[in-house]
């Protein structure tokens, strides 16, 4: 229970990242669809290291790292996605 | 040139096969039929093939192209291909996007193809044969994709090509430079059991993976090749690859990881049986000659919307997987190809399409006014310093070539209806439009330089936050600005938006963007009535197109066409320079297409324009005999609805008509009605200013308001037939019925405004809209505040900054 806790705790997704930081993705939030079989196809598999490396003026897309490529995607698609 | 020769000889053979079997009975051959005619087609523009093509029964290939036409109607949307004759070997050209399969398809079918740097240029498939070794193969292009579960509409057509192929040859074209994404649709492809070639594509010189060919593939158990569309060594090495797999049966791919990922096969084997022996699947026959593997990955991915479209139940096989199934199978897969490149592949520390350059283009206070720069340097390019020297360079040569056959034509037939024919038709009329050809195929070039930079994906990325508010996406920032090369082919690329309400709205929009066609309207009257101020009108009217545009697109997405909430996944490409081979193929597929179309739609429109203009309706030659033309009388009745604008003049309302088949039109007939002789562009604008001329424009104000006119009203017949082809009949008619409400709407607003600046001056104007502006967005603001406290659930009244929502 406490563990499970901790975990929460530290949990955020990755629209919440700031710019340069590392992170590691723990998995995906609510129902699998396509958008996260997209997510999962395009290198964002949990355990994989990813970093923000820009934000647009209103911080509606992202650019994102992913398997040593660059990728730019909406926030509130990001929102789905867990992150340590 | 050998290849080229058994090029030739390929299509010849189509054409025979063509000729055997032209019956109506079998609509599914007929559509195998006019696929391959339009390959004749578009073959018969090259030379070498089309003198073949002639040469032997010419007539045979019209009348198959007649049969061709009618079944392209019956046959439904998704494209077929011609299946296997016995002379022809499929091979499809499969891979992510972006990574340069419509470039290996150009240089292995010696065709020219659009390309692009940006994901999503190629939408439909294409297809071409080429000859090695004797044997006949039958390429096709595919649009790019990432895996075997299509989300988007042009995904859809290449994931359903590889479908229907299933026994086909593939080549899967994967980037050296981002090559761990890339193998991901290698996997897919080969778990599904397919006869796949690897082929590792050599961008750059100093790619991010140095591969080593041999030992990947070891690794995945299929045929690797390194290819390079410049090196033809590497070509022939491909080419020779899919000869040999089709001698012998290939290796068979290793994919150890399949064994990790547990079902049970009893279940399988009972579902695939029952699925045989459905009446659904039986016209769908061939997708159940997949490999078990392929049903298992498909049950593993929960791709719910494969099954319903081959309208089998698949709940059995996706209770029989794992809760997180999509999860564990995308881990395997990429565990596995990390495992393979760490064996096969140095690894470099760049990161693909990093640049230090995107620090200065997506900074928060430089990335718009670059954008802007870069726009407006391009237009300032086209149309004043370099496009200007080069048009009347052009001019120039034209008219001093037209006048000897004038002259010649004076002397063997006397004035009458011959020489003013070819004087006022095809000289005055064609030489008008025909000096823009510089202008024309520089902003083509230049756009072209945009597309092929990489710069635009970065534009799509800063765009997407004001975009998104009015209902569109980043990813329209490419069809829009294709717009202001050529509408017809700008809305066929909103195929790559997600959203179908997204597509239609960025399609309907793409007409709004000033085409490259109206270039000669703009500077010809611009710069007769406004000078060297004219390059302020070109702005604002370009700038006018764009906000028309984004207030429509508010509007409608308010309105009818509300868009869901976008997935925007737009990939960062690396910001390449184009070649100088590429810049000069550019230009010259410019050149070539420009003629083409000045040389059989404006010849035809502009001698039909000069008929119905001088003959009356009883057929007499109206410069001899007096009396009214046909186009004249017509062009009257229409006059009243214009004459609000400013140009109710018959003359002005047949050339707006007339330019509703193609934009050059309204140059083009102005020039005729005025009667200028030679493609003297200056003749012509002086002769606007002639009180005494047919085509006359009283003041500025109604000079204005025809350009605003001319930018907004319905581009051409070519793009309304786009139009019906991507977005369909109700909207294409909703579409031109806004474009010409718009239109009229606006050039009323701009005319009544440029009058009242003529009569009251400017500042008094600027005084008078000030007035009514104040209120009005006072009234504005507060009924915002109000509904916005009205809406907010979350707390009692919060301001715009309220965290909460």
């Amino acid at each position: 229970m406490l563990v499970g806790l901790s975990i929460k705790m530290n949990m955020k997704t990755l629209s919440e990242a700031k710019v340069g930081e590392w992170l590691k993705i723990v998995g995906f939030a609510g129902e699998g669809d396509g958008v996260q079989r997209r997510f999962l196809e395009l290198g964002f598999v949990p355990g994989e290291s990813v970093r923000v490396v820009a934000k647009s003026l209103q911080k509606k897309v992202l650019l994102v790292e992913v398997k040593g490529y660059l990728l730019s995607v909406r926030t509130d698609l990001l929102q789905k996605v867990q992150v340590m | 040139m050998l290849i080229k020769k058994k090029n030739a000889a390929a299509t010849a053979e189509i054409e025979m096969s063509v000729a055997t079997d032209v019956s109506i009975e079998n609509c599914d051959k007929k559509c195998e039929v006019c696929l391959k005619n339009k390959n004749c087609e578009a073959d018969l523009r090259n030379k070498n093939i089309g003198v073949v093509l002639k040469n032997k029964n010419f007539a045979n290939f019209k009348k198959c192209k007649k049969i061709g036409k009618k079944c392209e109607k019956n046959a439904k949307k998704p494209q077929k291909i011609a299946k296997n004759d016995e002379n022809f070997l499929e091979v499809l050209l499969v891979g992510n996007p972006n990574t340069g399969k419509t470039t290996i398809f150009n240089s292995l079918t010696c065709s020219d193809e659009h390309v692009g740097n940006w994901h999503g240029v190629t939408v439909e498939n294409k297809q071409k044969p080429f000859v090695f070794d004797g044997q006949n193969f039958m390429l096709v292009d595919t649009p790019g994709l990432y895996s075997l579960c299509p989300l988007s509409f042009e995904e859809e057509v290449a994931a359903n090509t590889i479908f229907e192929h299933s026994g086909c040859k593939i080549i899967n074209l994967c980037d050296q430079n981002n090559l761990k994404r890339n193998l991901y649709l290698t996997l897919c492809l080969l778990e599904s059991g397919a006869n796949v070639v690897v082929a590792v594509n050599e961008i750059d010189k100093e790619p991010i993976y140095k591969v080593d060919c041999k030992k990947l593939s070891a690794g995945l158990g299929a045929e690797v090749i390194a290819i390079d569309a410049e090196r033809k060594s590497t070509l022939v090495s491909l080419k020779k690859a899919l000869c040999k797999k089709q001698n012998s049966k290939g290796k068979t791919p290793r994919l150890p990881y399949l064994e990790k990922l547990p079902f049970d096969k009893e279940i399988l084997k009972k579902w695939l049986f029952e699925a045989k022996n459905s009446k659904k699947t039986q016209k769908k026959a061939h997708f159940l000659n997949f490999s078990e593997n392929f049903w298992i990955m498909k049950a593993y991915e929960k791709d719910k919307k494969f099954f319903e479209n081959l309208g089998l139940d698949a709940q059995i096989l996706f209770d029989a997987v794992p809760k997180d199934s999509v999860q564990i199978l995308a881990k395997v897969r990429y565990d596995f190809i990390e495992k393979l490149l760490s064996s096969c592949a140095q690894r470099t520390d760049k990161v693909y399409g990093k640049s230090p350059l995107d620090k200065i283009f997506l900074n928060k206070f430089l990335a718009f006014p670059i954008f802007l720069c870069v726009l407006a340097a391009i237009f300032y390019l086209t149309f004043f310093s370099l496009g200007g020297f080069l048009s009347d360079l052009f001019s120039g040569a034209l008219s001093a070539l037209c006048n000897p056959i004038t002259n010649f034509l004076r002397v063997h037939f006397g004035e009458g209806f011959v020489t003013d024919l070819f004087e006022n038709a095809i000289f005055g009329g064609i030489g008008t439009v025909l000096a823009f050809l510089p202008q024309v195929v520089l902003l083509f070039f230049f756009l072209s330089i945009l597309e092929d930079s990489g710069y635009l994906s970065r534009v799509a990325f800063i765009f997407e936050d004001i975009l998104g508010r009015i209902g569109l996406s980043g990813k329209s920032v490419y069809t829009l600005l294709m717009g202001f090369g050529c509408s017809t082919t700008a809305i066929m690329t909103a195929r790559n938006m997600d959203d179908r309400n997204a597509k239609i709205k960025t399609a309907m929009l793409c007409p709004y963007m000033s085409c490259s066609a109206k270039i000669p309207i703009y500077t010809i009257l611009g710069g007769a009535f406004f000078g060297a101020k004219n390059i302020f009108v070109i702005f604002g009217l370009y700038f006018l197109g764009v906000f028309v545009a984004l207030c429509l697109s508010k509007i409608l997405d308010k309105s009818v066409l509300k868009s869901k909430k976008q997935s925007f996944i737009l990939e960062f490409p690396p910001y390449r320079a184009s070649s100088p081979k590429r810049l000069a193929k550019i230009v010259w597929k410019n050149v070539k297409e420009f003629l083409l179309r000045v040389g059989s739609i404006m010849i035809c429109v502009n001698i039909i324009v000069f008929l119905l203009s001088n003959f009356s309706f009883s057929f007499a030659y109206v410069p001899k005999s007096g009396g009214t033309s046909m186009l004249q009388q017509f062009g009257k009745i229409l006059a009243p609805i214009f004459a609000p604008l400013g140009f109710g003049n018959w003359a002005v309302v047949s050339a707006l008509l007339a330019g509703l088949v193609a934009k050059e039109v309204v140059v083009s007939s102005i020039a005729m009605f005025n009667g200028v002789e030679t493609s003297a562009t200056k003749l012509l604008a002086q002769s606007v200013l002639l009180p005494t001329s047919v085509v006359f424009f009283a003041s500025k104000a109604s000079v204005i308001s025809f350009l605003v006119f001319c930018l907004l009203y319905t581009p051409c017949l070519a793009s309304i037939a786009m139009l019906r082809a991507e977005i369909g009949g109700k909207w294409t008619i909703i579409s031109v019925c806004l474009q010409l409400a718009v239109g009229w709407l606006s050039a009323f607003v701009i005319y009544n405004i440029c009058l009242a600046v003529e009569v009251f001056g400017a500042w008094a104007v600027a005084k008078v809209a000030l007035g009514a502006l104040v209120p009005l967005l006072a009234v504005w603001v507060l009924a915002r505040k109000i509904a916005r406290k009205k809406l907010c659930q979350h707390c009692n009244g919060c301001t715009r900054n309220c965290k909460k929502r």
